[in-house]
């Protein structure tokens, strides 16, 4: 909890000492908030809602990133392999992924206060429970995004691309989910359950619980799928070099 | 008491064509001593150096270092010993001091602030120690990560070229400092062709080439053993005439020149017995193909 509160804290302080330096600081909020706006408008005009569009957009929008940006993290780190020695640490693994998931909390803040502020600019409908609800299970499919991310970026030569192309197919695959109560769906594809629990559609602790179970899953195999990236990257196999 | 232990390491990586990095090396460092590992490009130091560190595995052989198996178990290994590599990790939007508490907070150990300051000043990197990493030059990013090495309790220390990109003064330093980490018995293991900063630092050296090792043996008994002596006489005829420089390979030779030198009064200006540098040493032996 300290390596992250503290990778956190340095992650925070870097970014402010870049924007002293231009507007870096402000790129991110800004451009969310402008691409929310737009798809909102464009929705109205074609007769749909805020609620059609908010939370797709707030799953997609964190769940790209989560498993975009560590791909790309990850692919950077280990083509050099000279600075993989991250991974020595007596803390092993989780140690790596702690410093990747404080890396990442910043960036999700701001993209998740860029959307709630373009969100309130456009009078939506407000659930508490249901929005802290709903987060949680964001937060924790996050993290399973970041391993499976990780373990790509450190396994395959192509996962710098096949990011750019998950962050561009994630939102078409979001909005054509099969959005309507199913439970089925919460289990196998949890953005599903997500989306449905910030909705308020259904029975929503039934949606909580299933979209739970399906996450804790899905994280399970993440960090599976993690440590075998790195065994194979160990032989030899993946993006290292002689 | 032996520190690290490598036995018949082979590794060939799966790439088309396969490449054999190393061809069964063994190797023995022992508690308090540096060993530097010395050969061309693509000798398989650095492999050498992943596998050790626990980066890699290998297909056969086996590594402890304080005992404990890395190639098993590369975190808990990871206790004893910190790696250097030759492009180190750096937070770049972060100061020297956020990278330093970065880094020992990493590796689960007590922050040595008196001691990493010591270290910044001597680097000459404290004035500038508030500054983010991206305004630092290559030879200050390696003295910076450097720094958290020297710094560090594992009694374990390897280093992949740390010299890399120093200047003269920091090389000194550098020095200095490994010595002083001698005394108080760190074991080092030091990937370098800087052969002068080995000379200076290193209690045996180990030659690698085509992934194997040649030779392994004590510095001092290398270079001896290896090196061929040259004597060289100056002489001139006359006080603010030229001077005359004549080369022998026999110690012989050169006294009987000197003799005659003498008996004709002829003023000698030098009498000198010369060795082959360690550069020298270690390439005629590589060019020899052993």
């Amino acid at each position: 909890m300290k390596l992250y509160l503290l990778v956190v804290y340095l992650q925070f302080k870097g970014m402010v000492r870049k924007a002293r330096y231009g507007l870096q600081f402000l790129l991110l909020p800004l451009m969310t908030i402008s691409i929310f706006l737009t798809a909102y408008f464009t929705v109205r005009a074609l007769g749909g809602t805020i609620h059609e569009l908010f939370f797709p957009f707030l799953v997609f929008v964190l769940s790209a990133s989560a498993i975009n940006v560590p791909m790309q993290g990850g692919n950077q780190l280990f083509s050099e392999p000279t600075t993989a020695h991250l991974w020595i640490t007596p803390r092993g693994i989780p140690a790596l992924l702690t410093y990747f998931f404080g890396v990442q909390t910043i960036y999700f803040s701001t993209l998740f206060i860029s959307l709630i502020i373009a969100y309130f600019l456009v009078h939506p409908q407000f659930y508490f429970l249901n929005s802290v609800l709903g987060l949680c299970l964001l937060v924790l499919w996050c993290i399973g995004l970041i391993c499976v991310g990780f373990g790509f970026g450190i396994r395959f030569l192509f996962a710098f691309h096949l990011a750019q192309l998950i962050f561009l197919g994630f939102y078409f695959f979001i909005l054509i989910l099969p959005l309507t109560g199913k439970f089925v769906f919460s289990f196998v594809i949890p953005p599903v359950g997500i989306i449905s629990v910030f909705k308020n559609e259904g029975n929503v602790l039934k949606h909580f619980f299933i979209t739970l179970t399906g996450i804790l899953v899905y994280n399970f195999l993440g960090f599976l799928f993690v440590k075998w990236s790195y065994k194979e990257y160990r032989i030899g196999k993946g993006v290292n070099r002689v | 008491m032996i520190a690290i232990t490598a036995k018949q390491l082979r590794k060939i990586y799966p790439t088309k064509p396969p490449v054999e990095a190393l061809k069964g090396v063994s190797i023995d460092i022992y508690e308090g001593e540096t060993v530097a590992l010395l050969g061309p490009n693509g000798a398989g130091k650095t492999t050498f150096l992943r596998i050790i560190t626990g980066i890699l595995l290998p297909d056969s052989g086996e590594v402890t270092i304080s005992n404990c198996n890395s190639i098993k178990y590369p975190s808990r290994a990871a206790r004893f010993f910190r790696f250097l590599p030759e492009t180190p990790f750096l937070l770049r939007d972060n100061s020297l001091w956020e990278n330093a508490r970065f880094w020992f907070e990493y590796w689960n150990e007590n922050f040595p602030h008196r001691n990493l300051y010591e270290i910044f000043t001597r680097f000459n990197l404290i004035n500038r120690a508030q500054e983010p990493l991206s305004r630092y030059s290559r030879g200050m990013l390696q003295k910076a990560a450097l720094s958290f090495m020297l710094a560090t309790e594992a009694p374990v220390i390897i280093l992949d070229e740390p010299t890399l990109g120093l200047d003269v003064i920091s090389v000194k330093e550098v020095v200095d400092m490994i010595n002083q980490l001698k005394e108080i018995h760190k074991t080092l293991l030091i990937a370098s062709h800087a052969m002068t900063f080995v000379e200076k630092v290193a209690d045996r050296v180990a030659i690698f080439n085509d992934g194997k090792i040649l030779e392994i043996e004590d510095i001092n008994y290398f270079k001896s053993r290896h090196s061929r002596p040259k004597y060289v006489v100056s002489y001139t005829y006359d006080q603010n005439g030229e001077i005359i420089t004549e080369t022998f390979t026999d110690s012989e030779e050169m006294n009987l020149r000197l003799k005659q030198l003498l008996s004709n009064n002829i003023k000698i200006v030098e009498a000198t017995k010369y060795t082959d540098s360690l550069e020298e040493i270690v390439r005629l032996l590589l060019a020899s193909g052993r």
